[in-house]
């Protein structure tokens, strides 16, 4: 029991000495994070990382679909609301509680959380694949007809029909071009709301909307809704339309003389001014988005004989 | 705390004198003036401080009671010209802006070499205790020695050998004449701590109370030789060195210290063969933990070299397991193990690996136990740590 004794006495002297030395002001707790990226989706609508040491949340940034935002931490919870995305942060004492309700991009994202402590600094990135399609209804729309902008420097001529007569016409006779079925017109829709992510899903969402047709009046042109319809997209797209100048006279053509008769069609660039009304299903939100149609529209026929 | 320590060991050896199994007899006075030439073996004496001051000789003076054991006891049979106890000196260097004028406080031992006539003997004399009263370092960078005012820590450690020549004036007074050499270190507790030595002359009067000695030998006649197993731990404190340029190639090493003491702690496994009371041979299993070893891959990058946080390393580069070749000179009450050593184990770089080397007092308050205090060198040349603990003898006879 004595020698007993004096053993412990030896062992509680050596911890003392040992342990009167320790210098825990020089060290000090990494900061570690058990993940330094997640994927999130609508299989996996949550997900957690744990970080042991010292630490604290700087702050959070969201990078989807024309979208940017930073975010700093209210109390425990950081959140992302924005017409596509509702995303939440919950911070705790070493783990951060990552929730996705939706995400309606038409891409993956990425959410960056940046923890720090005085020493050392991470990033944790959050994929989130898109929960769902983003749904609007389109309410309704409108354009300025009477005026209109002109882009002349993007003017074109296309040719659209040669005829060739390699030997010339057997008789004399007047050429008639056959009217064409339909004529392409390029359209695109611009936001005037620059940076408004809502505008631009809304014109970007393909729904089916009327646009203004060429319309011959007894003196002049006009436009009118005559029932072309076009998807609507702020990328350059084209469509058919059966409303169109009238052809051009026709051309007389002598016997026996090689000719090649080309049917053109010059092509202006024109910009009408709009407005639709557009219901954001997920938030009930409707709203006015004024936009630009740019259209590059057959504007007008001219025929020419060329000889051989 | 150093002083503490070796105040509780004098302590110890007159209990441990008291607890052993006769009454001493022969008590001692001793009282000695000496000169001194200060080795220079350091940057600091040679004039590397902030005052060009170079620290050539001393002067002191010491006080020393002793004691001897009685014929009639086991202590006095195996050594009868033993003496051990307890002395208080001071030490007055030339240029004491630099160095301080310390006062010394130590345990003692010494005894007889040789019988060079009736009257005159040649005898030895060691010297183990506290320093204080050095001249602290400033706010001074420890390592420019254009800037350095001082030592690193107020209180030294004091180790001191000595040969005297003893003549016997009469049965009570004899006049002493001898040599000694000391070494006054903080055991890198603190820097800079390069060491100072000074050889010693000095002359003294020796007057003897009680009776002398009346064995001319000793009588080992009852010793058997065997195998003892002392089991010692350790514990202290030391400063380290860290590469701030740790990990960049291209850069030359540049070695700092780091802020603040770590903790040392050690375990001694060493069991020995007794040829005789005196001398014994064995190895030694040792074992050590360094909280501060292998720091230099751990550095926080973003903070400075001047101000520098770690990561703590893993245990595994802490710790050093290794074997040493041990011999021990064994007195009344004290004994003194020597041992050089090399690492077998010491996964976590280059602090805890090589060769060490291993000065020991053991201090016995009883047959079994004792104190241990011990210095480990490294390397043969670079400091290492203090070694301050007990242990417990098995197998003691």
């Amino acid at each position: 029991m004595k020698k007993q004794s004096y053993l412990i006495y030896i062992i509680l002297l050596f911890l003392t000495l040992t342990t009167a030395g320790c210098n825990n002001d020089i060290f000090i707790t990494p900061m570690k994070v058990s993940a330094e990226s997640v994927e999130l989706g609508p299989d996996r609508p949550t997900a957690s990382v744990h970080i042991d040491g010292d630490w604290h949340f700087k702050g959070a940034e969201y990078t989807g679909d024309n979208e940017y935002q930073w975010a700093y931490a209210d109390k425990d919870e950081c959140r992302f609301e924005t017409p596509f995305l509702d995303f939440t942060i919950k911070i705790h004492e070493h783990d951060i509680d990552m929730t996705l309700e939706t995400y309606l991009g038409s891409a993956p994202g990425e959410i960056n959380i940046f923890v720090a402590n005085e020493f050392d600094d991470k990033i944790i990135t959050a994929t989130i694949e898109p929960t769902g399609e983003f749904k609007i209804d389109i309410k309704d729309i409108s354009y300025t007809l009477d005026r209109w902008s002109g882009y002349p420097d993007q003017d074109k001529t296309y040719a659209i029909l040669v005829v060739s007569f390699p030997e010339g016409p057997e008789e004399d006779m007047w050429y008639s071009f056959p009217a064409p079925k339909a004529m392409p017109v390029l359209y695109w829709f611009e936001s005037w709301d620059g940076g408004s992510v809502f505008a631009d899903r809304v014109l970007s969402s393909g729904h089916k909307v009327p646009v203004p047709s060429y319309s011959k009046t007894e003196y002049y042109f006009d436009w009118e809704l005559l029932g072309d319809e076009v998807s609507l997209s702020m990328r350059r797209k084209d469509f058919n339309t059966t409303h169109y100048p009238a052809l051009p006279e026709p051309l007389f053509l002598e016997a026996g003389v090689p000719v090649k008769l080309y049917l053109r069609c010059d092509y202006e660039s024109l910009g009408f001014n709009g407005t639709i009304k557009a219901e954001n299903c997920h938030t009930g939100e409707i709203k006015d988005i004024d936009f630009v149609l740019h259209m590059l529209m057959p504007m007008k026929f001219h025929a020419t004989v060329e000889p051989i | 705390m150093k002083r503490t320590l070796i105040l509780a060991a004098a302590c110890a050896a007159a209990l441990a004198a008291s607890a052993s199994d006769s009454t001493a007899v022969a008590h001692r006075l001793e009282l000695s003036v000496r000169g001194a030439y200060v080795l220079p073996t350091n940057k600091i004496v040679k004039g590397g401080n902030r005052y060009d001051a170079t620290t050539r000789s001393a002067f002191g003076g010491a006080l020393e009671y002793s004691f001897s054991f009685s014929p009639k006891s086991r202590y006095g049979r195996y050594y009868p010209y033993a003496y051990q106890g307890v002395g208080v000196g001071f030490t007055a260097f030339n240029s004491s802006k630099v160095t301080g004028n310390p006062v010394n406080i130590y345990v003692l031992q010494g005894s007889r070499i040789a019988t060079l006539s009736p009257r005159l003997t040649l005898d030895y004399e060691w010297n183990f205790g506290v320093s204080a009263g050095w001249h602290k370092i400033g706010e001074a960078n420890p390592f420019d020695y254009t800037d350095i005012d001082g030592f690193g820590s107020h209180v030294n450690a004091y180790i001191d050998l000595g040969l005297k020549l003893n003549y016997a004036v009469s049965n009570r007074l004899s006049i002493t004449a001898g040599v000694n050499i000391s070494h006054f270190s903080n055991g890198n507790t603190d820097y800079p701590n390069p060491g100072v030595n000074v050889l010693w002359g000095k002359v003294g009067v020796l007057w003897t109370l009680g009776d002398a000695p009346t064995l001319p030998r000793p009588d080992w006649s009852d010793f058997e030789q065997h195998v003892s197993y002392d089991i010692t731990a350790y514990g202290a404190w030391r400063k380290n060195l860290y590469d701030s340029s740790y990990g960049y190639d291209f850069l030359e090493p540049d070695v700092r210290l780091i802020p603040g003491h770590f903790g040392v702690g050690g375990l001694n496994v060493n069991p020995m063969w007794h040829f005789n009371p005196i001398f014994s041979v064995g190895g030694s299993l040792d074992f050590q933990y360094d909280e501060g070893a292998n720091l230099s891959p751990y550095k926080v990058p973003s903070t400075s070299a001047e101000n520098p946080k770690f990561y703590r390393q893993p245990f595994s580069h802490r710790v050093m397991a290794g074997v040493s070749a041990r011999i021990e000179l064994q007195m009344p009450i004290f004994a003194v193990n020597i041992g050089i050593g090399h690492s077998v184990y010491a996964p976590g770089g280059r602090d805890l690996r090589g060769w060490y080397q291993m000065f020991t007092l053991k201090t016995f308050i009883t047959k079994n136990l004792y104190l241990s205090t011990g210095y480990r060198l490294e390397r043969f040349r670079n400091p290492g740590n203090l070694m301050l603990g007990a242990g417990w003898r098995f197998n003691a006879r």
